[in-house]
């Protein structure tokens, strides 16, 4: 048997080294499992951070299908204690990332509770996300599970996750018991959040002033008199003469947060284990009204997570892990109904309606305590919040790991197999309790009852509840690996099968299998080589187009341990590695899209046809969306070049890199030879060509100042993105093509100014189906056809590569600790549009929402010097509000995103009632922001869930 | 070693039972295919049945069909009620090719490509030869129609003949010209028109396309082609053909005017419907266009003071005409009954209470919310709710043809071959007649004794306009005429009502819209710049300049 294997190691071409150093029976350090295992381990007892005293880095560290030493590593990652972690007061893991790895840049478009989790783009992609070597999503993972983060990025670490691979990895590892006694810790904390960059809403009588200016702009009659605008101004007459203050009656200043975590870990040789539970409560800012309601109407998001973590040994050779984890996650927000708007519901609709809405719309609440409103306003924002019911949701998730690792040392020195499974169901529903409400127009009549007339229906409340999502996923894994050094040799082998079965609903799985492999070899830790390739195969691609090889290699040498830097003591690494390799996507494989389908539409739907007398429906058929038969994958191919630098017992570290990722076969629309004339929609084709390359700087520090310990890390990224190629439409002028410039480049007019005067109207270039009056945005006639048109965009802000750097850094002496965190960008553009930036924006009919402050410096001819927007107007205006580099703003940021202090009690204080630790923590979030951004925040820019700060004060007790 | 040997397999079992868990079905089965389609052994054919619906599916919506709009606020018969509507892009000379509001150019060519898929395939399919030579003609008269689309908007565009374009096949088409597209379709209507069900159908089969379809779509292509736009040296052979083509559809004798002029629009079994695309009953067009004052209703249309000068009294006189007895002060009373089925007032009874479009009326109360811009909102097409507390789901089915217009395009093309003969004026006063104007003492429903062709011209372009108002008639016809320069370069107007403290009203006409046409290029609609972008072969109309 054992001669056996040993020669099929040799047949699969491992080589004669492997066969004859085995033979020699010679080697210098066991790489038993248990190594590994116990680097991991230690994780979970570190969650005890008594300093920032000078720990030496993890010696291992997570890759795909297992660990490498960090010494071996020659793939372009970055890693992350879970404890790194913990002093975000964030709900989703993702706010917590910010800053800390070089390539990773994060942007969150929204903090609504339960649905505030920042996107993630990894060398300008969007990663795959593995928990425990499953692919999982992020969602609610609790940051006191987490043992790590990993980043990985370049093709020698993720090729071996072949087309799922392509766009890059973050790999978290969960927590685990390590051989030590019985350890509980208990984290109670709690927050405030602060929403950030509220509007500065007119006042009615300034609002009613601009609105009858902007009438007059449009040609029309002003609707509001003097007389009017004095009531307004002065507050005389509240009830036909409105001026609320709707974000101070709907919204309150602050809101809570809280979070209660408890957790044991320990174990002895036998078993170990972690349990963690964990609860966290996120309340939303409206206000509530008891006296209308027995339940609360107040957006929240609630989440109960658990996990336990087993790890047993079996026999002396046989290790089971077993990992069961659950989360529910419950939410609620106000009902808030619309038919006549786009869809949008509850706390979407309510904060989408509070720009819209001006002071002098109607009365909160009338006299007799009715909901105020009148024809045009017949949703009251107040009665919205506490008057229409409310949704709750729920969803849940539930997850076993279950693997057997087996060391197979009795066959060969070495050698070890594991098999793996994992079952993930999750199960989201939402239920609708809300209801529609009258709003009543009151006019009171001196002397006489008031005329009230009412619009709209006290509704009954709702019952229905919507299973939004429902899938499920099996995950299946087994892997034979061997590991062994001989004299100066050392080899690190593995192969593995793994399949992935993820059901969504009632559609048929995405499958994913792949038969993937990784060969290690060092020479006496100077001389690496890796060669990783995984043979997949996805089943949403057409038969015998299903399967792709992706292999990559990495070459790596430190020159540290050479004999001739010997003389260099304090260096402990210099290492110069590269990558090349080939991964790639198949996110957008679609859904069988390579077969020709058609569409059937019953005879009761709204494309159902009618014939006869009386009209009857019948049912219709079209022809779907054109098949793509050729479709395949989105291919990357990847260089990546590094140099790491490790000195002073390590307590330096500094790495650099270069990137160069060319992607190619981009599913887009084709832009040549797609005339409408074929008659139908043409699907997504393997087309673009894109470059992604860039340079990334790590560096960190750990020292030590008498009795101050104290670190900084720092990153910097440089992303450049290039559109290669896009089969671009025909652009008649060189400045109107996406070809060659960054990927996702805003276009848009060149804004010179406002027209400051009939007579400069005409002399300049017409405005192809506007007419300009004063006041209005000028633009540049780029082509010098005195025609203002399609032809004179050109692309508009930075062309510059972005940057984006981020910096930890934290000191502790004796029982104090401090740390913050601060990440930035620049070179980065965002517009600043939409209805909080526009005037008077209304959803549905008419222009006649709200207004704001920067309104005040609209052009009028006696402010035309200094006014800095344009002139005002009612409803859309199609010259003003295109895409211009007058609403294009640099979206450069620098942020103290995180700081925490904190002290330990000494320990004599504590010891007598049993207690190994008492924390007590302050920290925050948002807490300063530096950037060349007007009202707005860097990142919600368009307010839809205004971005918040939070601070947050809490206890961690360990015995 | 036994033990280990017991161990790998264990291990193994997991594996495999894991992936043992792979589904039966490698492909999608609850998806139809070609294949199910047309399928070759249904002699019930009922998937190519709903193919061929599917067809029918392109036939234009009508109604507040453009961006929520009726497509006349692009003429000066109405404008919109909400603020900055691109429809009226029309009428403020604000169309190019990244603008074109009544883009249908990709819905007519999907028309087209389901036509030509239905002809390709339908013979695999064992229904009765009989049903399939019908099938077969009405997709090609629904080809025919799309084209027609096509051409009033654009001139000529490119044929595609039977072509079935693949994913990968050039579509970079030039433009063929409007004449070999009109002779295209005449071709077509020759050839099917006795292959379509005849034009007396059973109940079942109103609604699909039938002789008389065709040969009404003839009648108003060969019109077209003998007005001026495309006739500009006045050849009258094109005007005998169209005056015949109308001829033909009167000769069937199947049609006739219906009786009540408002209940015509709710109906869905009537002789004077030749051709339409029928609905599910519904009430958008009142919720769209009912006046805002009521519980429902966005007032959404509001019909222009133009428009309301173009209806004669009710004995048939233009209100300047002598003996009219039109009276200013109570411009309302006694006018053609057409007015009040078309065109909601001040004052006109609805749901229960009467209209306000006085200022500060209910149905015109100020403030910035969307309502009424000339004193008046559609009434044409609705129930008849003015005695109704709420409206209620009516038949909206949206009529593309119907007799009327084929006594105009007769009276029109033979006034022009013959001038004012008796047959044209039988066309006319069989019109107004249904209209319930009055015959008069010299049974000529108010056409004046002697009226000369020029004068039979205007009164018959200005009989299709009222007749045939928000029918997406007078939005070509001002185009074919080539009149749109003059009517549409002329500011629109609307009705200033103010309510006297005795409750009378007092009346007058204001501005409330501008309108600009160049007849340089508006005449024909500018291709989608998405098309020009995209097929290097691909010539814009003249005047755009992308």
């Amino acid at each position: 048997m054992r001669e056996k294997l040993r020669y099929s190691f040799r047949n699969l071409g491992l080589g004669m080294l492997c066969l004859a150093a085995a033979q020699q029976g010679a080697f210098a350090q066991s790489q038993d499992s248990t190594f590994h295992k116990k680097a991991l381990n230690d994780s979970a007892r570190k969650a005890v951070r008594s300093s920032y005293s000078f720990q030496q880095p993890a010696s291992v560290v997570p890759v795909l299908f297992g660990t490498q030493r960090r010494e071996q590593l020659l793939q372009s990652q970055g890693v992350l204690s879970g404890n790194e972690l913990l002093s975000f007061p964030v709900a989703q893991i993702e706010a917590a990332l910010y800053g800390k790895f070089a390539g990773l840049y994060l942007l969150q478009p929204s903090a609504k509770p339960g649905e505030d989790a920042a996107s993630v783009s990894l060398r300008g992609r969007n990663p795959l996300v593995l928990v425990d070597g499953v692919p999982r999503n992020l969602n609610s993972i609790n940051p006191e599970q987490i043992a790590s983060v990993s980043v990985l990025k370049d093709a020698l670490a993720t090729s071996i996750y072949g087309m799922r691979g392509g766009n890059g990895v973050i790999l978290i590892e969960t927590k685990r018991g390590s051989v030590a006694p019985r350890k509980i810790s208990f984290t109670a904390q709690t927050g405030i959040q602060k929403q950030l960059n509220l509007p500065s809403f007119l006042n009615a009588a300034d609002y009613s002033t601009l609105f009858n200016e902007a009438l007059v702009n449009d040609g029309k009659q002003p609707i509001y008199t003097p007389d009017a605008i004095q009531k307004y101004r002065d507050g005389s007459d509240p009830v036909l003469y409105p001026n609320v203050d709707w974000y101070n009656s709907i919204l309150k200043k602050k809101a809570t947060q809280q979070r209660y975590n408890l957790n044991f870990s320990g174990g002895n040789e036998k078993a170990r284990y972690f349990v963690d539970l964990d609860y966290l409560s996120q309340d939303g800012f409206f206000v509530s009204d008891a006296k209308r309601n027995s339940y609360e109407t107040n957006n929240s998001f609630k989440r109960y997570g658990f996990r336990t973590n087993i790890d047993a040994d079996l026999t002396k050779n046989l290790l089971l892990s077993l990992n069961i984890f659950g989360r529910i996650r419950n939410g609620n927000e106000p009902g808030a109904i619309d038919g006549t708007l786009l869809g949008l519901t509850g706390t979407d609709l309510i904060y989408s309606n509070l720009l819209r809405t001006p002071n002098n719309a109607y009365p909160m609440l009338n006299p007799d305590g009715s909901f105020g409103g009148n024809q045009q306003f017949t949703n009251n924002l107040y009665a919205q919040v506490v008057g229409s019911g409310y949704r709750p949701a729920y969803n849940r998730n539930l997850g076993v790991d279950f693997s057997l690792k087996q060391k197979l040392d009795a066959l060969l020195d070495g050698l070890y197999v594991k098999g793996k499974g994992s079952f993930n169901t999750y199960y989201s529903e939402l239920i609708n309790r809300s209801k529609s409400f009258a709003v009543y127009q009151y006019t009171p009549i001196p002397g006489g009852d008031p005329d009230i007339i009412k619009y709209g229906t006290d509704g009954s409340q709702n019952n229905s509840s919507t299973q939004n999502v429902a899938n499920r996923q099996i995950y299946a894994e087994f892997l034979a690996g061997y590991d062994r050094v001989f004299g100066k040799h050392e080899i690190n082998a593995s192969l593995n099968y793994n399949m992935d079965t993820f059901v969504n609903g009632a559609d048929m799985s995405i499958d994913n299998s792949a038969l993937a492999a990784r060969f290690q070899y060092n020479y006496s830790k100077k001389y690496f080589i890796e060669l990783v390739s995984s043979y997949m195969g996805m089943n949403r691609y057409q038969k015998n187009h299903q399967w792709g090889f992706f292999p990559a290699a990495g070459l790596g040498w430190d020159l540290s341990k050479e004999d001739f830097m010997q003389s260099f003591k304090n260096l402990n690494t210099l290492k110069l590695r590269g990558s090349y390799g080939r991964s790639a996507d198949n996110n957008g494989a679609g859904y069988f899209v390579y077969d020709q389908f058609y569409n059937s539409f019953s005879s009761s739907s709204s494309s159902a046809v009618y014939f006869g007398s009386p009209a009857t429906g019948n049912g219709s058929i079209i022809e779907a969306v054109l098949a793509n038969p050729n479709l395949t994958w989105e291919t990357a191919d990847k260089l990546n070049v590094g140099l790491d630098i490790a000195a002073f017992q390590n307590r330096l570290q500094f790495s650099a890199e270069y990137y160069h990722n060319a992607y190619s076969g981009l599913l887009q629309q084709r832009g040549t030879n797609a005339s409408t004339i074929i008659g139908n929609e043409r699907p997504n084709e393997n087309i673009g060509k894109r470059t992604y390359s860039g340079v990334e700087l790590t560096a960190g520090y750990h020292g030590q100042t008498g009795q101050v310990n104290w670190f900084v890390n720092a990153n910097a990224s440089i992303s450049k993105s290039k559109v290669d190629y896009m089969d671009e439409v025909i652009r008649p002028y060189d400045w109107m093509k996406r070809t060659g410039l960054p990927v996702g480049q805003p276009f848009g007019m060149v804004a010179d100014g406002f027209f400051q005067n009939q007579a400069e109207i005409d002399n300049s270039a017409k405005i192809d189906g506007y007419k300009a009056v004063p006041g209005d945005i000028r633009y540049k006639d780029l082509n010098g056809d005195g025609v203002i048109n399609v032809f004179d965009e050109q692309a508009i802000g930075s062309t510059k590569p972005m940057v984006f750097y981020g910096l930890t850094a934290g000191l502790n002496y004796k029982g104090f600790e401090f740390s913050m965190v601060w990440n930035g960008v620049s070179n980065r553009n965002v517009f600043v549009n939409g209805a909080g930036t526009y005037e008077f924006q209304s959803l549905g009919l008419g222009g006649s929402g709200q207004a704001f402050a920067h309104h005040l410096d609209r052009w009028t001819p006696a402010t035309a010097s200094t006014a800095t927007y344009p002139r005002l107007t009612v409803g859309n205006n199609i010259n003003n509000q295109r895409a211009s580099s007058f609403w294009l703003k640099n979206g450069s940021y620098l942020r103290l995103k995180n700081v925490e202090v904190a002290y330990s009690l000494p320990q004599h204080w504590i010891s007598f009632i049993k207690l190994d630790r008492a924390r007590i923590f302050v920290n925050g979030s948002n807490l300063l922001t530096i950037t060349p951004l007007e009202r707005v925040d860097p990142e919600v820019v368009n307010w839809d869930y205004p971005n918040q700060r939070v601070f947050n004060f809490g206890i961690n007790l360990q015995f | 070693m036994k033990r280990i040997k017991n161990i790998i397999t264990g291990l193994s079992l997991v594996v495999i039972i894991a992936s043992c868990s792979k589904s039966i079905e490698t492909e999608p089965l609850e998806r139809i295919g070609e294949d199910l389609v047309f399928d070759q052994i249904d002699k019930n054919a009922d998937y190519a049945k709903q193919f061929l619906n599917g067809t029918y599916l392109q036939l234009p919506d009508g109604y507040n069909r453009v961006l929520g709009n009726f497509l006349d606020v692009g003429t000066d018969d109405a404008v919109s009620s909400e603020n900055g509507s691109i429809v009226e892009g029309f009428r403020t000379g604000l169309v190019s090719g990244q603008n074109v509001p009544d883009n249908t150019w990709a819905r007519n060519y999907t028309g087209i490509r389901r036509a030509n898929m239905f002809l390709s395939k339908i013979d695999l399919v064992p229904a009765t030869p009989e049903l399939k030579i019908q099938w077969k003609a009405e997709a090609r008269f629904l080809r025919a129609y799309f084209y027609f689309e096509l051409v009033k908007r654009w001139a000529g565009v490119p044929l595609v003949g039977d072509k079935i374009f693949g994913l990968n096949d050039n579509v970079n088409l030039k433009r063929n010209t409007v004449d070999e597209c009109y002779d295209y379709i005449l071709s077509e209507i020759e050839a099917i028109k006795d292959l379509l069900l005849p034009e007396t159908v059973t109940d079942q089969n109103i609604g699909r396309a039938n002789k008389g379809a065709a040969l009404a779509l003839k009648s108003r292509i060969l019109l077209y082609r003998a007005s001026p736009l495309l006739n500009p040296n006045a050849d009258p052979q094109k005007w005998t053909a169209a005056a015949n083509a109308a001829k033909e559809v009167m000769e069937l004798g199947s049609y006739g005017l219906g009786t009540d002029f408002i209940a015509l629009f709710n109906a869905v079994k009537n002789k004077e419907i030749i051709f339409m695309k029928e609905q599910a009953q519904n009430q958008s067009v009142e919720l769209n266009n009912g006046p805002i004052g009521y519980t429902l209703g966005n007032g959404t249309t509001s019909p222009t003071q133009n428009l309301v000068d173009a209806f004669p009294m009710k004995n048939g006189k233009m209100p300047q005409e002598s003996g009219s007895g039109y009276d200013a002060a109570d411009p309302y009373k006694n006018r053609d009954p057409r007015f009040g089925a078309t065109i909601m007032f001040n004052t006109t009874q609805w749901l229960d209470r009467p209209v306000e479009t006085f200022n500060g009326g209910l149905d015109r109360p100020g403030g910035s919310r969307t309502q009424t811009k000339t004193g008046y909102y559609l009434r044409k097409f609705m129930g008849k709710f003015e005695n109704s507390g709420t409206y209620s789901n009516l038949n909206h089915h949206v009529i593309l043809f119907r007799y009327a217009e084929i006594l105009l395009n007769y009276a029109e093309a033979l006034n022009e071959v013959n001038g004012p003969v008796n047959e044209v004026l039988d066309a006319i006063k069989a019109i107004r007649k249904r209209a319930g104007i009055t015959a008069g003492t010299d049974d000529r429903y108010g056409i004046a004794i002697g009226i000369t062709k020029d004068q039979m011209r205007k009164l018959i372009i200005n009989e299709r306009r009222i007749e045939m108002a928000f029918e997406e008639q007078r939005f070509w016809d001002i185009r074919r005429w080539k009149i749109a320069e003059q009517v549409l370069n002329n500011p629109l107007k609307g009705m200033n009502i103010v309510k006297n403290a005795d409750g009378t009203f007092s009346y007058t006409i204001l501005d409330i819209a501008p309108a600009v046409f160049d007849a340089s290029k508006n005449y024909l609609f500018p291709i989608p710049y998405s098309e020009i972008q995209t097929n290097p072969n691909m010539t814009q109309n003249p005047g755009y300049t992308y």
